[in-house]
């Protein structure tokens, strides 16, 4: 799945103009094709799971802008990721907003709170965007156990199965993976693009040494609290999905501990690559539901261990090591 | 390009045709899935880790009863495959993995623990999924006529808040209650019991809470004490060993109520400390596996052998591993008096238990379907002597009392 993400959307990579016609478009396009089809064979559940780590991977891509190419750590992901659930939940839940707008939305109201909390935030060098992030992690879950009107309270509320459009018929988790499909394709050229631009240079430089950046002419805080916005705002658009394919939404769901099960996925992955935002979705979505059907307590002793491995072995991620595996060029590196 | 979109919209199209056929096709005589001539599924979710992984044991001693029911021949000539979960209290994971066990396992029936069931419901009722013998005993789970496929194994918590309190007015002078309790859903449902049976004294009730995950709760005790509390009525686990603690080394001393479910001799007071424990109240519906009072009891050896032989290693003096027992008991005996092999028919088979009596009930509790689809409403009021539990008066009846409606 993922290197066919990854296939299909390398034409775009390379030279949107005079790649139109190229073998590799039609490679690309007989991937996505595919992608579209495969659901159809494996049975509900795991078309279920595919549109979950397709939902995983959107939050994740945020976390490799913000995280791999600005270099700022979030632990509020999590939260914003809870805020697009919630937005798409209520709007569509309570007020039959139509639920394909409830998406953009959660996008842009999530965006706007990126812009928020990272003004004050990145003023300042340091950890206080992750201070900040954690903070807002913390409180979200009691926030939304309290306005129980709204929100459902403690046991969080259920939302209408989204039908596809048109009469088509088709399995609701089936639906809310094609949409996740054109989300994420929509996602990875957005983020592609962004990452090849003068901004994505001037984010790198941050990166590497904001000092030297500001030097060059670089505004530091104003990449920092794009590249905190645009993040969020892929946390949101992913929440929103999920919200969708669940039909369920909790506050015990959106705790801290999703928050690092985000920032697991985009550092076992490889933080500095698209790729990598897929392979560690695949990682927190499959791993679970493999290790539990053979033993209870596997579960964290596998997650645990990989995050080590990764840590001291090779912290370019899953990523990496397919890389220095099969000794292929670097994708943005 | 343009064709390439025409070829995605017709993909998407066959795919709504396809889709269609894979609806499982009616037998005639198993209409619904996960049952055949030799077989029952059950998938079960359980909290085998995470902050409630004490309650693991619920799973185990569920299981270890349905290995014993197959080697003895199986339910009516079927032998019970069961396939359980981790979901570590998680409400995400959780419905993860029912629509797993529904959807990819082909389950008859769900099962599980905690009161995260209640936002599975809609999907479960969606799904004609019967979510059944749920070990919860928060009071949305007896919404019957909304959710008809949901029932839930534990008794509604607000009748236990309700024969707590109803104990404390009717015992001791001029008392003053106060709750030490999880900040969700099971104590609004306990308080609401309390509250109606203070009537117009409600006001007066001490409320303090806790997060699951949150241990240390000597502020909370503190709280009470200054309140002036004299009976204190709690939930949880490892919450309540260490408020009991607490207020020995403080040298405070009021009546502590522990919740029935979570009242083990072994699991709760033995970590407390026996002596420790001396004094402490719990309302009671199942025997204490570890009571000795219960040593040469039939029903209690019986059970120790199965969880001994099939347990894989579940602790059979825990009344954890009994409740979960328990609930396989149930859950067989409803199996059993199914008219026919459908979803359907096991919800009507467990809303007409009458009087069945189980290895591992208290003397004095039967399960009789009542309100709220429930089936237990007896509990027996018992105090710890430092050894035993010992009972107090006779088992008192919710649905006698008219607490129950």
């Amino acid at each position: 799945v993922i290197s066919d993400a990854q296939t299909a959307n390398r034409p775009v990579a390379n030279s949107r103009i005079h790649a139109l016609r190229s073998p590799r478009t039609t490679a690309g396009l007989g991937a996505a094709l595919l992608l579209i089809l495969v659901p159809l064979g494996i049975g509900e559940y795991l078309t279920y799971q595919m549109a979950q780590l397709l939902v995983y991977a959107i939050a994740v891509l945020g976390l490799v802008l913000l995280i791999g190419h600005t270099g700022q750590i979030t632990i509020g992901h999590g939260a914003l990721f809870a805020v697009g659930a919630y937005t798409t939940a209520i709007l569509y839940g309570r007020y039959d907003v139509p639920y394909l707008l409830t998406i953009p939305l959660a996008g842009v109201l999530t965006f706007t709170l990126g812009l928020l909390l990272g003004v004050p935030a990145l003023r300042i060098r340091g950890i206080y965007l992750a201070l900040v992030t954690l903070g807002v992690a913390l409180l979200l879950t009691p926030l939304l156990k309290r306005f129980k009107d709204v929100t459902g309270g403690v046991f969080g509320m259920s939302i209408p199965v989204p039908d596809a459009p048109f009469g088509l018929g088709l399995a609701p988790a089936y639906w809310v993976y094609l949409l996740a499909l054109a989300v994420a394709a929509i996602g990875v050229v957005l983020i592609h693009n962004l990452l090849g631009s003068r901004m994505g240079l001037a984010l790198a430089a941050v990166r590497d040494n904001e000092t030297m950046a500001a030097a060059m002419g670089v505004d530091v805080r104003l990449c920092k609290i794009l590249a905190f916005a645009i993040a969020s705002a892929y946390a949101g658009v992913a929440g929103a999905l999920y919200a969708l394919l669940a039909q369920y939404v909790v506050p015990d769901a959106f705790t801290v501990t999703l928050s690092t099960s985000l920032i697991v996925a985009a550092m076992v992955g490889g933080v500095r690559t698209i790729s990598g935002a897929f392979l560690g979705a695949a990682f927190i979505v499959l791993v679970p539901d493999v290790t539990n059907t053979f033993s209870h307590s596997l579960t964290q002793l596998v997650m645990a261990l990989t995050i080590l491995a990764v840590i001291f072995v090779q912290p370019a991620g899953l990523v990496g090591f397919l890389q220095f595996r099969f000794r292929k060029g670097g994708q943005h590196e | 390009m343009r064709s390439m979109w025409f070829i995605a919209v017709a993909a998407i199209v066959l795919g709504s045709a396809c889709s269609g056929v894979a609806t499982p096709q009616a037998g005639a005589k198993y209409p619904d899935q996960g049952i055949s001539d030799t077989e029952i599924k059950i998938g079960g979710s359980f909290s085998f880790t995470g902050p409630l992984a004490s309650t693991a044991p619920l799973g185990q001693g569920m299981a270890a009863y349905f290995k014993s029911v197959n080697d003895q021949g199986g339910v009516n000539g079927r032998k019970i495959t069961f396939i359980s979960y981790d979901d570590a209290y998680d409400p995400a994971k959780l419905a993860e993995n029912a629509r797993k066990l529904n959807e990819q396992d082909k389950v008859f029936a769900f099962t599980g623990f905690g009161g995260t069931n209640i936002g599975l419901r809609d999907y479960t009722n969606r799904a004609k999924l019967p979510q059944v013998f749920i070990m919860a005993g928060n009071t949305p789970l007896g919404e019957v006529d909304k959710y008809p496929y949901t029932r839930a194994w534990w008794p509604d918590i607000s009748y236990e808040g309700a024969i707590d309190t109803r104990y404390v007015l009717d015992n001791m002078p001029n008392p003053k209650i106060g709750t030490l309790m999880l900040n969700n859903d099971l104590a609004n449902s306990e308080t609401a019991g309390i509250k109606a049976t203070l009537g117009d004294k409600a006001g007066q009730l001490v409320e303090t809470t806790f997060e699951p995950s949150q241990v240390d709760v000597s502020r909370q005790v503190l709280q009470l004490r200054e309140a002036g509390v004299s009976a204190v009525l709690t939930q949880g686990g490892n919450q309540t060993i260490n408020a009991v603690k607490y207020m020995n080394q403080i040298g405070w001393t009021p009546s502590v109520f522990l919740y029935g479910a979570g009242s083990g001799r072994k699991s709760t007071l033995g970590v407390i400390g026996l002596d420790l424990s001396k004094g402490l109240y719990a309302p009671l519906w199942l025997k204490d596996p570890d009571d000795p009072q219960w040593a040469n009891d039939p029903g209690v050896l019986g059970y120790k052998q199965t969880i001994q032989k099939y347990g894989e290693g579940a602790d059979p003096d825990d009344i954890v591993t009994a409740n979960g027992y328990a609930a396989g008991e149930a859950f067989v005996a409803a199996l059993k008096s199914m008219k026919e092999p459908t979803r359907q028919a096991l919800m009507q088979a467990i809303d007409a238990t009458k009087g069945l009596q189980l290895d591992m009930l208290y003397p004095g509790v039967q399960l009789n379907s009542g309100p709220g689809g429930r089936l237990i409403f007896s509990y027996q009021m018992c105090q710890f002597d430092g050894t035993s539990w010992k009972p107090i008066g006779e088992a008192l009846d919710a649905v006698k009392l008219g607490l129950a409606k």
